[in-house]
């Protein structure tokens, strides 16, 4: 082999693949472009909350004392205060995942903003305007139904719609029924499509004010029992040489996964790109040209290593991305150096295998349509390491991870998810499956040569697995 | 080339051929499509694998040691579609071994030599078929090559540019070149080469000098066509030198009897009647083709062997991994 032809091959592979606008758009752009319109679209959805529902909520309180809590309860500033408390619980488990403080968010401005600029801001954020009515308790829900049933369609949201929801408190709601000891609940309607969140406000207040006079009746003081059910929230803290830290046992967990698919996207991508040049190669009966100049391996070669080189450029930048991201939230800590190290090599075993049986596929069919049949066994094949995911990521250790660390061509991504784990595997089974991917790797090499010399020539009928044995044993 | 021998399956594509090719030498492989040409020239620049038998080229064992001294112009051929011209010619050059330093005039001359100026800077899809050619001919003539093998270079040309090649390979014919060249179209092969090799269904059928084959295949029929409208063919039939006389295409042929001699054959002819044109006629490669054939296939007429010899290579059906 001649190494300055294989270099040169492998060169006009990579440019003219990274250079391509489809490359750039596929690879980069569309990437970025997430990143970007992500958050904007989020924030569209959120901007683009239906108009506050205005309207009547009746009460058949039949427990009693249970409306003007409700009516308390459902006052937009109350609404505004327990959605601030929704929001923040939310950043703080995002907070707890990443390891990071995030709960800063506080609604103090409100308080502070004169009276119509409130009103204005409840509007944009949806907030509903409701009037809480009494009925008497022996009102037959039946009659508010049939109001209800009368109201539907007459206004449109944004619109006072009048009577909006009827809901209905046992009389033992709030104490147990005497015969058999337990309490009693409550009934909501309402007329179709009422906004979701107003639905939920309603139930909560509901909830909340039958739990109010429960404690009531029974003597107890909520702020006690609050006090009582309520155990502080401390994040988990890992002891390090220095001191202490926030545990992220959630970003742990997901590591693994994140360092098998970047190898899984650049094997991926490089593999797809030197299956469908060769096709082109073929198709366009260059290759024969290119066989004047240089042997049938010194071209596969060129072309799996230059492909190689855009895999790994592509899962350079990512992993470029993912460290940014880590210095971000300052938890650049969570990845080793060694980690990286790892992926490049298990990146080149993984890939070399993949690539050879592209390159095989692309050399025996004439057109990408051909390879579709080909491809499915291979794809297949592709998706196995996201099923181990989930149980390797739980248990780096167990027998199933140990075995499949040993069997070609998973094998490199299933020791990623372990060397990547907080829970790494002991160094003779990385290199015992290291020694084992590069007997795979000489294994699928030789085998797609043979496919690949004879391959490149033939033109007709898209060959099956068997025609393809039928080469090797015959080149 | 000795004795070599290609299967693909059951299929015998190429059958102990045995070929020694002098240096310097111009020599024209023909014979029909599915004849077993490109296998063996694929076998020649080491493509293809021979089963059985040996093989030298420029004095090494395989081809793939002296590739960047060989130039080769495949029947299958094609380009980059989205590479520039310019480009291309530059990146087969560079896998042929070339420094890049010169490589653009060198480059740049060769396409001012196929008169295709200005085409530098061009995707290869937006030329026309034939210009593609002419690039891909450049290509395996750029590095000077000693020996050249032109798979064939003619099919798909309109007569101005198959003359140009066609002086283009005498050129380099002249300067040293060794050239091999496969066609299936005969007078091609008459008109350029000093040596024929024919192949056929995978054998060597012939393999002489130009010049051997035609004095050992002498004149042996006199083409005549008569002036006159109502002419008699049985005054020619009757002469002394003639054995039978039939009519082709706007012309008569009349066979020499055996002994006759070809020079008072035809003064008798063209004394028999007025005549506009009469002529000894030579046989062409494709006579001598056919009369090859016809020994070894006696129930085979003489038109279905020429109408084999007249199919176009892309009509023709090519069994699955052989290309002509």
């Amino acid at each position: 082999m001649n190494p300055s032809k294989v270099i040169r091959i492998a060169g006009r592979e990579y440019a003219s693949t990274v250079l391509t606008k489809g490359f750039i758009i596929g690879a980069l752009v569309v990437p970025a472009l997430i990143a970007v319109v992500m958050p904007l679209v989020i924030m569209l959805i959120n901007s683009a909350k239906p108009p506050a529902e205005r309207g009547e909520v009746d009460i058949i309180d039949r427990a009693g004392g249970v409306t003007e809590l409700v009516a308390e309860k459902l006052k937009p500033e109350q609404i505004v205060e327990s959605r601030f408390d929704q929001a923040e619980e939310m950043m703080q488990t995002i907070g707890r995942m990443i390891g990071r403080d995030l709960s800063s968010l506080s609604e103090e401005a409100l308080d502070t903003l004169p009276k119509d600029q409130l009103e204005k801001f409840y509007e944009q954020f949806g907030v509903p305007q409701l009037r809480v009515k009494e009925l008497p308790p022996d009102t037959d829900p039946e009659q508010i139904k049939a109001q209800l049933r009368a109201n539907i369609g007459k206004a449109k949201r944004g619109e006072d719609r009048g009577l909006l929801a009827l809901a209905v408190v046992d009389e033992h709601a709030a104490t147990p029924d005497p015969r058999t000891g337990k309490y009693g609940s409550f009934e909501v309607y309402t007329v179709p499509k009422v906004d979701d969140r107003t639905i939920d406000e309603i139930r909560t207040a509901l909830r909340w004010s039958i739990l109010e006079r429960r404690y009531e009746a029974a003597g107890m003081d909520r702020n006690k029992i609050d006090a009582l059910t309520n155990v502080a929230y401390t994040p988990t803290q890992e002891v390090t040489e220095t001191g202490t830290r926030d545990s992220s046992m959630e970003l742990t967990m997901l590591l693994p996964g994140a360092f098998m698919i970047l190898m899984l996207m650049g094997t991926m991508t490089g593999g797809q790109y030197l299956m469908t040049t060769t096709i082109e190669e073929k198709s366009s009966r260059v290759v024969e040209l290119l066989l004047s100049a240089v042997s049938s391996m010194e071209l596969m070669t060129g072309k799996i290593v230059g492909q190689m080189a855009v895999g790994l450029t592509l899962m350079l930048i990512y992993n470029a991305v993912g460290i940014v991201a880590l210095i971000a939230f300052q938890r650049l800590d969570l990845i080793e150096g060694s980690s990286i190290a790892w992926m490049l090599l298990l990146f080149a075993l993984a890939y070399f295998m993949f690539a050879s049986i592209m390159a095989a596929i692309g050399s025996a069919v004439n057109e990408l349509r051909e390879a579709q049949a080909l491809l499915t066994p291979v794809m297949l094949l592709v998706m196995v390491p996201y099923f181990f995911f989930m149980p390797i990521s739980r248990d780096p250790n167990s027998t199933l991870a140990v075995v499949t660390s040993f069997i070609p061509p998973i094998s490199p991504y299933i020791l990623m998810m372990r060397i990547a784990s907080s829970a790494p595997p002991p160094l003779w089974q990385v290199l015992l499956g290291v020694a084992v991917n590069i007997a795979g790797v000489v294994f699928f090499v030789w085998f797609a040569a043979k496919v690949f010399r004879v391959g490149l020539l033939m033109f007709g009928k898209p060959p099956n697995l068997l025609t393809l044995i039928k080469w090797v044993r015959m080149a | 080339m000795s004795n070599v021998r290609k299967t693909f399956g059951r299929k015998v594509a190429v059958e102990g051929i045995d070929l020694d090719i002098p240096v310097g030498d111009l020599v024209g492989f023909i014979g029909p499509n599915g004849a077993g040409k490109t296998t063996t020239i694929r076998m020649i620049m080491s493509i293809l694998f021979p089963d059985s038998g040996e093989l030298t080229v420029l004095g090494k064992k395989t081809a793939v040691e002296s590739k960047d001294r060989i130039g080769y112009l495949p029947e299958e051929r094609g380009v980059y579609k989205k590479m520039k011209v310019g480009a291309f010619l530059r990146y087969t050059g560079r896998l042929k071994g070339l420094p890049p330093r010169g490589l653009n005039d060198r480059v740049s001359a060769w396409l001012e030599k196929v008169e295709l100026p200005g085409v530098w800077n061009k995707k290869c899809e937006e030329l026309s078929k034939g210009m593609q050619q002419k690039i891909q001919f450049i290509s395996a003539v750029l590095h000077e090559p000693e020996l050249l093998i032109l798979d064939e270079p003619f099919s798909g040309l309109d007569p101005v540019n198959m003359r140009l090649l066609r002086d283009l390979i005498g050129e380099l014919h002249r300067g040293g070149t060794t050239i091999i060249f496969s066609t299936h179209v005969m007078a091609q092969a008459q008109q350029l080469c000093d040596h024929i090799v024919m192949i056929h269904n995978g054998r060597k059928v012939l393999d002489d000098p130009l010049k051997e084959i035609r004095s050992r295949h002498t004149p042996r029929s006199v083409w005549f066509e008569p002036m006159l409208d109502g002419f008699d063919p049985t005054v020619v039939e009757a002469l002394p030198q003639i054995a039978s006389v039939r009519k082709n295409e706007g012309h008569y042929e009349a066979a020499l009897a055996d002994g006759a001699d070809p020079a008072s054959a035809i003064g008798a002819v063209a004394s028999a009647a007025p005549m506009s044109r009469v002529e000894l006629h030579r046989p062409t490669l494709e006579d001598i083709f056919i009369e090859i054939v016809r020994g070894d296939e006696p129930g085979r007429d003489d038109e279905s062997i020429r109408a084999s010899l007249r199919l176009h290579p892309e009509s023709a059906h090519k069994p699955e991994g052989v290309t002509s």
